[in-house]
């Protein structure tokens, strides 16, 4: 007889067995390492201008090319990964947080907080998330933290209708009215509902949460690229892809390589997050499991 | 019928009121004073005081947003401060143009993506599937910018076929089109694989086929018909979403529509003009929305007396 296993492990065991998702998680972090290990990989400074080689074409000194002030793409490619990670994760991060926060509140408790964030979130659902992103930035200005900030506030909605139900689901589990039971002094009761949601809530409904923020990621990155590249997002010199791109349409005739190199990054990095991610969903969800 | 479609009115009406407390409350907090903001920065302080009195600007916020609000109802959104000209006759003389864009886009991509999810599915080919699934997954994670630049590469700079940018022909629609269909594509071959399995283990379809029907009529009158509610609900989703959100291809192809205007809007610092463009597109939204419910009624007659 096998020992027993703890969810993740039976998660894990599932990811393997799926060659899609596990090529995914090879592709991101080999895409998280490159991106860390830029200052190591190449000596050139991502801001750095070089006068004499302007718009040149990809070539032993500069395997990428140079943009239209003489960069190297090359190095501005391997910097842009870490700007690129840094505001997916930062959003996400606002999202899970701050969703599974609302969510486990309005199924914890129900009853009028529960009807109040129900409808407030309605009413964000009902405007397109990139208008409501645009208006956010025409207010509180243009710029990539102002940009995750937004893209982050969008996608609470998300995070906090998966921890509502999961935690309407396991709020009449007997481990919980247990639990409940065992407080009965009133200042303790506050404490003592904390404590649930943390300790019992929260890792029962974290599996739901991680393959929805792995998805969430990949969205967020995708959507900080295309607002740098309307000029929305990271300003001049940031080595953001988006930015890059938004420079290179101005050479799609004379620099094609401006163009190709962040895009295929871009891409590549969405596309492992996504596969990983779809496989997170079947690996981590009981019923999908079999 | 008509009680469901009276009760669905009724539920949007909190939900629009919702949008418009929304959008008058976050634009209370931008910096500065909007009637400088829409005089520029000769304005004299006289001149400010008196553009303040004549907006409402110095009522109580209750006020102001009344007036916002049954203005909004006789649509009336305000006056752009770059045009100067009334905000929703900006807009709608641009949706057209976001209209085209998003039918021609959407026609592509119902064929495509149904048609591929259909023939995938019903193949039983493993990796006919397979390929399915890595192709839509591709078409999910790029970038629909990076798509328009690469297609402007491939067909415009390279073979010639289109010019780049700008252009009002059907000849410059066809790039724009395909390249705003790819992520629907890919999001409704995904959805018709996924209801056309679920669909395929109900016990009407074993029956269907115990009684002796015949492959076709049980493909066509039993798995498809049945099929169809998660599809018609991600096309109207999609639909929505490129009717309101085309801002990312609008703006690599030149195209003037809702979505460039927006972001025009939010270079000029151009307030009036986001928050009708913000209202504008809930409400598009939520009709849209409210469309495809009742077309669920009409679809599946089990709803209508929930």
């Amino acid at each position: 007889m096998s020992p027993p296993q703890s969810q993740w492990q039976i998660a894990w065991r599932h990811l393997r067995r799926n060659p899609l998702a596990l090529f995914g998680l090879y592709v991101l972090l080999s895409l998280v390492m490159i991106a860390l290990a830029a200052p190591i990989l190449t000596s050139i400074d991502p801001t750095d201008m070089d006068y004499e080689s302007i718009l040149a074409a990809p070539s032993h000194q500069h395997i990428f090319g140079t943009d239209d002030l003489g960069r190297d793409i090359f190095s501005r490619v391997l910097w842009g990964g870490r700007e690129s990670l840094r505001v997916g994760l930062l959003a996400v991060a606002i999202a899970v947080i701050g969703g599974t926060i609302v969510g486990m509140i309005s199924g914890y408790f129900g009853g009028k907080a529960d009807m109040l964030m129900q409808r407030a979130q309605e009413i964000i659902t009902a405007i397109p998330s990139i208008l409501l992103i645009l208006s956010i930035l025409a207010v509180f200005g243009v710029g990539l933290n102002t940009a995750l900030v937004a893209l982050g506030i969008v996608s609470i909605p998300w995070f906090s209708r998966i921890a509502r139900g999961a935690t309407l689901a396991i709020k009449s589990m007997e481990y919980i009215s247990a639990a409940q039971a065992l407080g009965a002094n009133h200042v303790r009761i506050l404490v003592l509902h904390v404590r649930i949601l943390v300790l019992h809530v929260l890792p029962n409904i974290a599996a739901p949460l991680i393959s929805a923020a792995t998805l969430a990621l990949g969205y967020a990155i995708m959507a900080a690229a295309g607002l740098s590249y309307i000029g929305l997002g990271a300003q001049p010199p940031s080595p953001e892809w988006g930015a890059m791109l938004n420079a290179g349409s101005g050479y799609l005739r004379d620099a094609w390589w401006m163009s190709i190199f962040p895009g295929l990054f871009l891409f590549f990095t969405v596309l492992s997050i996504n596969l990983l991610g779809d496989g997170l969903v079947v690996a981590l969800d009981p019923k999908l499991r079999q | 019928m008509i009680k469901y479609v009276f009760i669905r009115l009724l539920t949007i009406i909190p939900v629009l009121f919702g949008v418009m407390v929304f959008t008058f409350v976050i634009f209370q907090f931008l910096p500065g004073d909007p009637a400088a903001d829409m005089l520029g920065p000769l304005a004299t302080p006289e001149k400010i005081a008196e553009v303040r009195a004549e907006l409402g600007l110095d009522d109580p916020l209750w006020v102001q947003f009344g007036s916002f609000l049954t203005n909004a109802m006789r649509g009336d959104l305000g006056t752009s401060f770059r045009g100067q000209r009334p905000v929703l006759q900006e807009i709608l003389s641009r949706f057209p143009e976001t209209l085209k864009l998003t039918f021609s886009g959407m026609t592509i991509a119902v064929f495509g993506g149904v048609g591929a999810g259909i023939i995938a599915t019903v193949s039983k080919n493993k990796w006919l599937e397979r390929f399915m699934l890595v192709f839509t997954l591709g078409g999910l994670s790029i970038p629909s910018f990076w798509l328009a630049i690469i297609s402007i590469l491939i067909f415009s700079v390279g073979l010639n076929w289109f010019s780049a940018t700008g252009g009002d022909g059907w000849k410059d629609l066809i790039l724009p089109s395909f390249v705003i269909a790819a992520g629907p594509a890919a999001v409704l071959a995904r959805t018709t694989r996924t209801s056309l399995l679920q669909v395929t283990r109900a016990e009407y379809v074993r029956t269907a086929r115990a009684k002796g029907a015949s492959e076709r009529r049980v493909l066509l009158k039993h798995i498809l018909s049945n099929a169809m509610i998660p599809i018609v609900t991600v096309i109207g989703l999609q639909i929505a979403d490129l009717m309101t959100g085309a801002v990312f291809i609008e703006s690599v192809f030149a195209r003037s529509g809702v979505g460039r205007l927006a972001i025009t809007a939010v270079f000029s610092r151009d307030y009036p003009m986001i928050r009708g463009i913000v209202i504008f597109g809930a409400f598009v939204y939520i009709f849209v929305n409210l469309f495809i419910d009742l077309l669920y009624g009409v679809l599946d007659p089990r709803i209508r007396y929930e």
